[in-house]
């Protein structure tokens, strides 16, 4: 088995000039060993920058370029043209530059069409999960590297949260695929439901945590809400908790071969917000030069993709149906047993992304 | 990772781009450090174009007027390019 000494530093590309503005110094500097691209996010035939294409050339060159899919919606129970597509553009996308490997977002989208929505969580079911597992398969065959899934922030109750890692494992376990431990949203958890943040994490299959994401967000003061909720909205500094639990997490993690420093890119919006955004991946860079650890490579297994018609659910299709439905109605539905300041919250994030 | 040299180039080219569409007077560090480190022979052939094509006879004063020089240099046109679709933060 090949041996790495530590995991490698990099950060979400945003094709946008002010992200560009502030993250050049690092580039400049060397310092962005690795980059992660959502290769999905671009819509139809836009302009892209004229630096981007080189970008990901450079970083597909010496294997370091990293996939994240937004859109596949993993988890939707029926199967249509739309992720027929999704993968077709993986396989082109896979064929343009080398990936070294792909991941998609835990969840079901809020909205049914491309482009729109966020990962909205549901009921963790065994149908659900057979689901999960066939959509991993065809992702799997389609960008022939290893995949893996990221964790939720958004989840609906404490029950959730704990179940989460388990549902997780049963997904990527038949791909060998790997788990992405978004630090900043198991943050939002752990302050949303007042769970031990390392509580959460060690539920999760640690041992298949091969990418962790790091960024910030923001506090929900939404009168409409009885407390105060902390929003996975990548805008602000990377909070003090995560970093100090860093080294923890680093140490307990045997196969973390990346981590991810993301920030939206909107969010540039002062000379302050570049500089602040320089000074967090700095503080990661030097914890993870303190740390003492030495990772192993994932383990390769022999993967058979027997990839029959895709399974479809008709039944949870229409519960998914269901959900969205009554989400976008902002009307509490005490029958999903939602922590109502969730649901509101869910409430907002689909006015704002589904449209 | 070390980057290439044409691929920094563009990289400065758009953020250079922005700068001066953001602020066309205010001293920007970040422009400052960079013009100072990287060659670009794109935008400096720019700027002498622009120099002789308005025949002005004072070119230290050109290249000391950040906004011209951004703007000679300019050849990004974000304003056109729209990421609709963040990766994450949609949380």
């Amino acid at each position: 088995m090949i041996s790495i000494k530590k995991p490698r530093l990099g950060i979400s590309i945003v094709p946008n000039s002010k992200f560009l503005k502030a993250a050049l110094p690092l580039f400049a500097a060397q310092q962005v060993e690795i980059v992660e691209w959502s290769f999905d996010t671009l819509k139809g035939a836009i302009q892209q920058p004229a630096w981007l294409p080189l970008l990901l050339k450079e970083y597909s060159a010496k294997n370091r370029l990293l996939g994240h899919g937004v859109f596949y919606a993993l988890l939707d129970a029926n199967w249509g043209s739309r992720q027929e597509n999704w993968l077709k553009r993986l396989e082109q996308e896979t064929l343009t530059h080398n990936y070294a490997q792909i991941s998609e977002h835990f969840g079901l989208m809020s909205s049914e069409n491309a482009h729109e929505g966020f990962p909205l969580p549901f009921s963790l079911s065994n149908s659900a999960l057979q689901i999960g597992i066939d959509r991993l398969k065809r992702l799997r065959a389609a960008a022939r590297v290893d995949v893996g899934i990221e964790n939720l922030a958004l989840t609906p109750n404490t029950l959730a949260i704990l179940d989460q890692g388990e549902f997780m494992f049963k997904l990527v376990n038949p791909v060998n695929g790997f788990i992405i431990l978004d630090l900043h949203n198991v943050y939002c958890q752990s302050e949303n439901f007042g769970i031990d943040m390392m509580t959460i994490i060690k539920s999760y299959p640690i041992s298949l945590v091969k990418e962790i994401h790091i960024s910030g967000g923001s506090w929900d003061n939404d009168p409409s809400l009885t407390r105060t909720i902390r929003r996975d909205t990548h805008d602000g500094r990377v909070p003090e908790a995560i970093l100090e639990l860093l080294p923890e997490v680093l140490a307990i993690c045997p196969i973390l071969e990346y981590i991810i420093f993301e920030k939206m890119g909107d969010s540039f919006q002062m000379e302050i917000d570049g500089i602040n955004f320089r000074a967090d991946f700095q503080k990661i860079r030097k914890i993870l030069d303190a740390s003492a650890i030495s990772i192993k490579a994932k383990e390769e297994k022999e993967i058979t993709d027997n990839l029959g018609p895709p399974v479809i659910d008709l039944e949870l299709f229409q519960e998914q149906k269901a959900l969205r439905k009554s989400i976008a109605s902002g009307k509490y539905d005490s029958s999903y047993e939602w922590d109502k300041d969730i649901w509101r919250v869910a409430t907002k994030l689909y006015k704002k992304w589904n449209n | 990772m070390k980057l290439s040299n044409v691929l920094l180039a563009s990289m400065i080219t758009s953020v250079l781009g922005v700068s001066a569409q953001e602020d066309d007077t205010e001293k920007d560090s970040l422009t400052s450090q960079f013009s100072t480190e990287i060659e670009l022979p794109k935008a400096s052939s720019t700027i002498n174009l622009i120099d002789d094509q308005k025949n002005i006879k004072d070119s230290i004063k050109i290249r000391s007027s950040k906004k011209k020089v951004y703007k000679a240099i300019k050849t990004t046109p974000t304003n056109k390019y729209q990421h609709r679709c963040p990766g994450c933060g949609r949380g």
